[in-house]
């Protein structure tokens, strides 16, 4: 019995030693210290103060944000980095933040991506940390105004209403169109399928809205799934980054890519090769790198009350819109350009 | 009256007597009003259909496997709460692994068969050591196993995004993936049943087990290797678990460290719906691939009859399922205790 102590010891050390073969950075308590800027930074940060960015979820879309927030980091002279709410919930949120406020002597601004625009819990504590000095913002998908200074992301619902009428270019006619998603009833889920619906246009109908959890096994057997129950179906259409790759390998797989079209938000590493094959016929892509890189610049700025700065990054509003990209077949080696540029594997 | 006294009674009807008994009966019993309802509902050429037919076989044979190993533990009288992140953690040294053999092989092209094979292989090893350091955590520190499992349940899952900063390792080399196609997997679930069965029935070892879980004090007074017996059954259910890791990353194409996400609710269930007593000592690998059949072929009926919220449905389903397949096996035990 004893042998097993070193052999679990070896097999996991060979486990480490097996690293990816295309190396990725670190997303869970990313950097802290920045490397030397080739920007001299506006205004030094207060020493030993940092900037904590909490995610709402654990998907590769993050890699993209924390890459921003490294550049940031470097380029704004401010320590940055990112904790994943590996959760999923509201409640890991909450548990992030409790540790925020424990640190908040060390915090100039925490930046969250809130999972439920009114989740009580989370606004409480945002509010704890605002009044306690702490800057505070929302990337990617935000709460009520009232508990943040600013936001930055997409306004999902205009990024729905892109996809819907590129929908609408691909099938003039119309179509029957099931939808897939971990959590329908996240705000940025029901945003972007409205928006999708209302682009598309009454020629286009939804039979259902499949839910998976975030368990990306599940995601394909629902695709299996609708493939049977809806054999009318001609449109399937990916709401979370990990959706398309998934609805695309099973229409594929089961040979009814002539019949049904794929299309979806966002640009996990595994939709890439889909993209640009054809077998997924666009994507509606944010810009997570700038949620991360204008998150640490808005954030410093707030804290320390650079207006110059707020002025030009928030033009007298409180929203960042950071716009959205349709990438197609057609468009996919600008795009492919863009994100080897930023050194991103997705988007 | 045991189902054994039953079929000892003799003749055929003493057969038939015995096989009505059987706790498996009444599993048939219910895929076949499952299958019934979905006839009667004009959905016999969906369900039928080449393509849904595979598909529900394949997520049999992907749930079936880790329900397997988790069934022997519930039979030793134990739990294992780990399976969903061994399932993670196995999937994603799977597929390190293989992205290391390959190094910078074409992704699109079958790799040689040995790193399938050897990758295979490790992965299942990974499992079976977790299995044994469940094990050691149980009888040397004396932890209960829903502490020692639950401890790795957390672990294992950080563990796997640790190694790969929580990113996708992405293996979809044709070869590889073809492990998750088609009917694939079920020739993985029937030779992991075939084993299990021949463990469990035709074993001293598997004899044992059962009287670990009914037991364990008398089983300890009665000589046996109490320790040895728990060691196969956690070292089982790892190994299966890794098989798992091996299917589902083949099913993704990739190590994704979201894969396994209350998977162990899902074998336990399958399990407890298959007539295993969660107190143990009672169990058997026919009724756990009934229990996991008649899961499968319910989460597919229902996505086929209910077009609305229908994800949401077959939480509900289950979740009824499995606290009536739990109150029959008791008022059966108060039966057989009465008689």
């Amino acid at each position: 019995m004893t042998l097993w102590v070193p052999a679990c010891v070896a097999l996991t050390a060979i486990l480490v030693g097996c690293t990816p073969r295309e190396p990725v950075t670190d997303t869970t308590t990313s950097t802290t210290a920045p490397t030397p800027s080739t920007k001299a930074p506006a205004t030094p940060a207060p020493a030993g103060k940092s900037i904590l960015f909490i995610s709402n979820a654990n998907s590769p879309f993050w890699l993209a944000v924390k890459a921003g927030i490294e550049a940031g980091a470097a380029e704004f002279g401010v320590p940055a980095r990112l904790e994943l709410n590996n959760e999923g919930t509201v409640a890991g949120q909450q548990k992030l933040l409790e540790q925020a406020l424990s640190q908040k002597d060390e915090l100039l601004g925490v930046a969250i991506s809130a999972l439920r625009p009114d989740a009580q819990g989370v606004l409480d504590r945002l509010k704890q940390l605002k009044d306690a000095g702490v800057a505070v913002i929302t990337v990617d998908s935000d709460c009520k105004p009232e508990y943040r200074q600013a936001f930055i992301g997409t306004n999902n619902t205009e990024a729905g209403v892109g996809l819907g009428k590129h929908a609408a270019e691909l099938l003039p006619g119309g179509a029957k169109v099931c939808v897939f998603v971990g959590d329908k009833s996240a705000q940025n889920a029901k945003e972007r399928q409205q928006g999708f619906e209302q682009g598309a246009g009454s020629k286009f109908s939804v039979l259902e809205t499949y839910q998976d959890g975030v368990e990306p096994a599940k995601a394909k057997s629902n695709v299996e799934t609708a493939l049977q129950a809806h054999p009318d179906a001609t449109l399937m259409v990916g709401l979370w980054s990990y959706n398309g790759p998934a609805i695309a390998d099973v229409v594929q797989a089961q040979g009814k890519a002539d019949k049904v079209q794929v299309i979806c938000f966002d640009a996990e590493p595994g939709l890439l090769p889909k993209l640009e094959s054809g077998q997924v016929k666009c994507t509606v892509v944010q810009r997570p790198y700038e949620f991360g890189r204008q998150g640490v610049k808005l954030l410093k700025a707030l804290a320390a009350k650079d207006q110059a700065t707020l002025d030009e990054m928030l033009k007298g509003k409180d929203v960042i819109d950071t716009g959205v990209v349709v990438v197609t077949q057609q468009s996919y080696p600008e795009f492919r350009k863009y994100l080897d540029e930023k050194g991103l594997k997705g988007s | 009256m045991s189902d054994a006294a039953a079929r000892r009674r003799g003749g055929a009807a003493g057969v038939l007597s015995g096989l009505v008994r059987a706790r498996e009966f009444g599993l048939v019993i219910a895929i076949g009003a499952v299958l019934l309802l979905l006839v009667s509902l004009g959905k016999t050429q969906v369900f039928f259909g080449a393509g849904n037919l595979e598909s529900v076989l394949r997520q049999i044979a992907l749930l079936g496997v880790f329900s397997l190993g988790e069934a022997v533990v519930i039979i030793a009288g134990g739990i294992d709460l780990s399976v969903g992140s061994l399932i993670c953690f196995s999937g994603m040294g799977c597929a390190l692994l293989l992205s290391h053999l390959a190094g910078d092989l074409d992704q699109t092209v079958p790799v040689p068969a040995w790193m399938v094979l050897t990758t295979l292989l490790a992965t299942v090893a990974l499992g079976a050591l977790v299995g044994g350091f469940h094990t050691l955590l149980i009888t040397r520190l004396r932890l209960p196993p829903f502490i020692a499992t639950l401890s790795t349940l957390a672990g294992l899952r950080s563990g796997a995004e640790l190694v790969t900063n929580s990113a996708t390792v992405s293996v979809p080399y044709p070869n590889f993936t073809a492990l998750a196609k088609g009917l694939t997997p079920l020739w993985f679930f029937i030779a992991a049943a075939v084993c299990v069965a021949v463990l469990m029935r035709a074993t001293v070892t598997g004899r044992q087990i059962v009287a670990l879980g009914g037991n364990e004090e008398a089983a300890r007074l009665s000589g046996l290797k109490v320790n040895r017996l728990k060691l196969v059954a956690y070292g089982l259910s790892g190994a299966l678990a890794g098989l798992g890791g091996v299917l589902y990353t083949a099913y993704l194409g990739q190590g994704d460290p979201r894969t396994g996400q209350a998977f162990e609710l899902q074998a336990i269930a399958a399990s407890v719906v298959g007539g295993c007593s969660l107190s143990g000592g009672q169990g058997t690998v026919a009724g756990t691939i009934l229990g996991v059949t008649l899961l499968q072929v319910l989460l597919n009926g229902i996505g086929l009859v209910i077009h609305s919220n229908s994800t949401l449905w077959q939480g509900v389903v289950v979740g009824v399922v499995v606290v009536m397949a739990v109150a029959m096996n008791a008022a059966r035990q108060r039966r057989i205790a009465a008689a």
